[in-house]
């Protein structure tokens, strides 16, 4: 190859890659014409990933539509009919999952979940299907035309915590099952134990956290966990001094024997 | 040359200077070169229009640009009524200033289109604290809050912080000391609802014997709301902690909770801390102005500041209007409810604290500013302490930095600590807000009644609720459409850098997406209610 044309084809892929670049920002900040623009001239050079990116701008690019809908759809079909078990195969697995729960008009949960339950079957540490179990819990738990019984749903979605490699999704689906059974007035016992679990694991959102804290040390005192409930209400003393709740806990704490907490 | 054809020269020679002439306008307009030439200007945008504000504003451009010569700032102020529409046409029209304030309704989309996220920024500290105690501490840290509490500045769907905050909104009543002196004597202000009932009746008696026209209360259309929302909310607390979804001791959807609740038939307008707040509402509205439904903002505050009225009902935002060039003395009093043991307390745990009060006054930088460096350091000199105290000191503002104080003169705006979290308001959405706007006057018309409004409000309550059900499901999904773009995006184009908002948007998109789920099955099995 002489230098001049290898140069060229340099500075062709670096242009691509920093068009690529700006078209992963850019659908980042629902900038999505702008994506699309980016990121098919990067699939059109082979980035397989791009290609799902653009099918995600397509898909979300205004005014949503029915054919943007199908015209998203066909390119994710595209990149999987191309290789279906890569990196960029599995994800327009996930996302075509997605299109099914969410942008399909009406939705299609039973089909969105035969295809969270496929990647999970064939790939479960990939990080799409470690995404998926938490999406598939969701539909277990809530939608009725997924899972008829409540009770099987949410032993189901407790079920997938053992294949919860990634620890963050772990603590998601403890989140989900704790309130799921709060919601449901299912099991106090199971419910903290999801709680407490999150907790352990690691919440990323504070105001999240807080909540659970809070959440945790009532469940503990109404199970006649005293001391567990004491250590969660000072915890959350501890971590949140400017919240609506703190004269509240502030009065557990020290109906629980934990003696006056000091006003912050 | 024939006459004709030198017509058409003229013409075309002066089309050109025209031309040339506008073109040269507005490319000086939008150029760094002007003011001397090397000048970097900066537009400020902001709906803070008292002539307090203006004025600080205007002191801090020119002390910052004394600091730095090659700046040169503008303030943009522009009436809240019209904010919104301005800001839509500034954003489409690429015509956006520089730094813009926050708040009224301003959208995820329209933050992440149009402004520039300020997460990494707030990661160090602010030069502008150097020599004090914060000179160390994160930028965001140096707010009370940390920045997460108001979605102003941190927009949870993003999490991504898009301004910084610089001041906090209490709710008060401004009172006209000397004419309280004259109708109480030196009786201490009200210490409870009772007091606070007994000094309106003081009131009306005293308008009476001396033949005045005098109302004690002055409210507008505008804070009425937030008049019926605080009775509200306070009275329905121990409904609060019954359909407390979560088990999380507050409700963190102020509509969703007890929407899912009214459904789940978990509460009714006959609960007694609902009927408990209509009768207050009923009693206190009395002391209102007449036609208080119908006054704006500027009646309201006329006839405060003509003596027509001994209170007025709004908050720390009205502090530089009410207490300034009036010519009598102003003073500051809480709105005392009925606490438990009161007949009317039936509801509420106890007061309301307002130690989480969220701060507003945000401010961001568009993405269309052209000196982006320098309105970050403005920023950064704005929202540091002395600046903010400097706020708080001339624009009688509840200041947000950490260590700064709220003035002397407002020191009746001081956070009450004391209490427990909201309850809940009747109107929380947009139907259930039209219905009960459109029936509040059953509750205020002296030939009305507490029942009258409560059946008028059971006619549609169900129904409002479902449509605000309906509308939040549409908004989720909405929402939930573009997070996993947001989602894939980020972490494609940030590799770890982003690693910790990515942990934060997955697990709200998790819980987000559950809580569309029970939404719609709340929804659909409790199609009686």
């Amino acid at each position: 190859m002489r230098p001049t044309f290898a140069f060229i084809l340099i500075l062709a892929n670096l242009s691509a890659a920093r068009a690529a670049e700006n078209g992963w920002e850019a659908l980042a900040r629902f900038e999505f014409e702008r994506a699309r623009e980016s990121l098919a001239a990067e699939a059109a050079v082979g980035n397989r990933m791009a290609a799902v990116g653009e099918a995600l701008a397509v898909l979300n690019r205004q005014p949503k539509t029915a054919g943007n809908t199908t015209e998203a759809e066909a390119r994710l079909a595209t990149v999987i009919r191309e290789n279906s078990r890569d990196d960029a195969g599995l994800w327009a697995r996930y996302f075509s999952a997605r299109l099914e729960q969410w942008h399909r008009t009406p939705t299609q949960p039973v089909a969105a979940a035969t295809m969270y339950r496929a990647l999970i079957a064939e790939n479960p540490s990939h990080a799409a299907a470690q995404h998926a179990l938490v999406k598939l819990a969701v539909l277990l738990i809530y939608e009725p035309a997924v899972e008829p019984s409540r009770d099987a749903g949410l032993l189901v979605a407790a079920e997938f915590l053992t294949r919860a490699t990634d620890p963050n999704v772990a603590v998601g689906l403890h989140l989900l099952l704790g309130r799921a059974m709060l919601y449901f007035r299912k099991s106090e016992p199971d419910a903290l134990t999801h709680l407490e679990a999150a907790l352990r694991g690691g919440i990323a959102n504070r105001q999240t956290r807080a909540s659970t804290l809070y959440s945790s040390a009532e469940l503990a005192l109404a199970l006649g966990r005293r001391e567990s409930a004491l250590q969660h209400f000072r915890t959350f003393l501890t971590e949140n001094q400017r919240d609506q709740r703190v004269n509240y806990v502030r009065e557990q704490v020290a109906a629980l024997g934990g003696g006056e907490e000091p006003a912050k | 040359m024939k006459r004709e054809n030198r017509f058409a020269v003229v013409g075309a020679v002066l089309l050109a200077t025209v031309f040339v002439w506008s073109g040269a306008k507005i490319f000086l307009r939008t150029s760094p070169g002007l003011d001397g030439g090397a000048k970097k200007r900066l537009t400020f945008a902001h709906y803070l229009v008292y002539e307090s504000n203006r004025k600080f504003f205007d002191e801090i451009f020119r002390d910052y640009e004394r600091m730095h010569p090659d700046v040169s700032i503008q303030q943009l102020d522009v009436p809240p009524p019209v904010w919104p529409a301005w800001r839509q046409t500034r954003f489409s029209g690429d015509t956006a200033p520089d730094i813009i304030q926050l708040g009224r309704g301003i959208t995820d989309e329209q933050c992440a289109l149009f402004l520039r996220p300020l997460t990494e920024a707030l990661r160090e500290p602010n030069p502008y604290n150097r020599g004090t105690d914060l000179e160390h501490v994160p930028w965001r840290e140096t707010f009370v809050d940390g920045l997460d509490a108001s979605t102003e500045t941190l927009r949870p769907q993003l999490m991504d912080y898009y301004g910084v905050s610089s001041y906090v909104n209490i709710e008060r009543f401004f009172v006209n000391l000397d004419l309280y002196a004259r109708i109480a004597g030196d009786a201490p202000p009200p210490r409870d609802y009772d007091e606070f009932v007994a000094l309106c009746q003081r009131t009306l008696a005293y308008a009476r014997e001396h033949e005045l026209n005098l109302e004690p209360i002055a409210g507008s259309v505008e804070f009425m709301r937030n008049f019926f929302n605080r009775v509200a909310a306070q009275q329905t607390q121990r409904i609060a902690r019954r359909i407390d979804l979560e088990g999380d001791g507050f409700l963190h959807q102020r509509h969703r909770e007890p929407a899912l609740g009214w459904l789940r038939g978990e509460w009714n307008l006959d609960d007694p801390g609902v009927r408990g707040a209509c009768e207050i509402i009923r009693e206190l509205g009395r002391y209102f102005q007449p036609g208080v439904l119908s006054s704006s903002r500027d009646e309201a505050g006329f006839l405060f500041k003509q003596g027509q009225t001994l209170l007025i009902y709004s908050g720390s935002w009205d502090a530089s209007y009410f207490m300034t060039d009036t010519s009598f003395r102003v003073g500051v009093m809480p709105l005392h409810l009925p606490k438990p043991g009161h007949a009317l307390g039936r509801g509420t745990l106890g007061g309301i604290t307002e130690l989480a009060a969220v701060p507003s006054g945000g401010f961001a930088i568009t993405k269309g500013s052209r000196h982006p460096e320098v309105a970050l350091d403005f920023l950064r000199y704005f929202s540091s302490r002395a600046i903010n105290q400097k706020f708080a000191n001339d624009c009688l503002r509840v200041p947000v930095i950490v260590g700064a104080k709220t003035p002397v003169a407002v020191a009746g705006f001081a956070l009450e600590t004391a209490g427990y979290a909201w309850g809940f308001t009747l109107s929380g959405a947009d139907a259930t807000m039209r219905l009960f706007e459109t029936s509040v006057d059953r509750l205020l018309a002296p030939n009305g009644s507490v029942d009258e409004f409560l059946e008028r409000l059971k006619d549609g309550y169900g129904g409002a609720v479902r449509q605000d059900l309906q509308a939040s499901v549409r908004e989720g999904v909405r929402a939930q459409q573009r997070l996993d773009a947001t989602i894939f995006g980020l972490s494609q184009s940030s590799g770890t850098k982003e690693h910790e908002r990515l942990r934060r948007l997955h697990e709200n998109q998790a819980l987000q997406e559950a809580e569309i789920y029970q939404t719609r099955l709340a929804l659909a099995e409790n199609k009686s209610q």
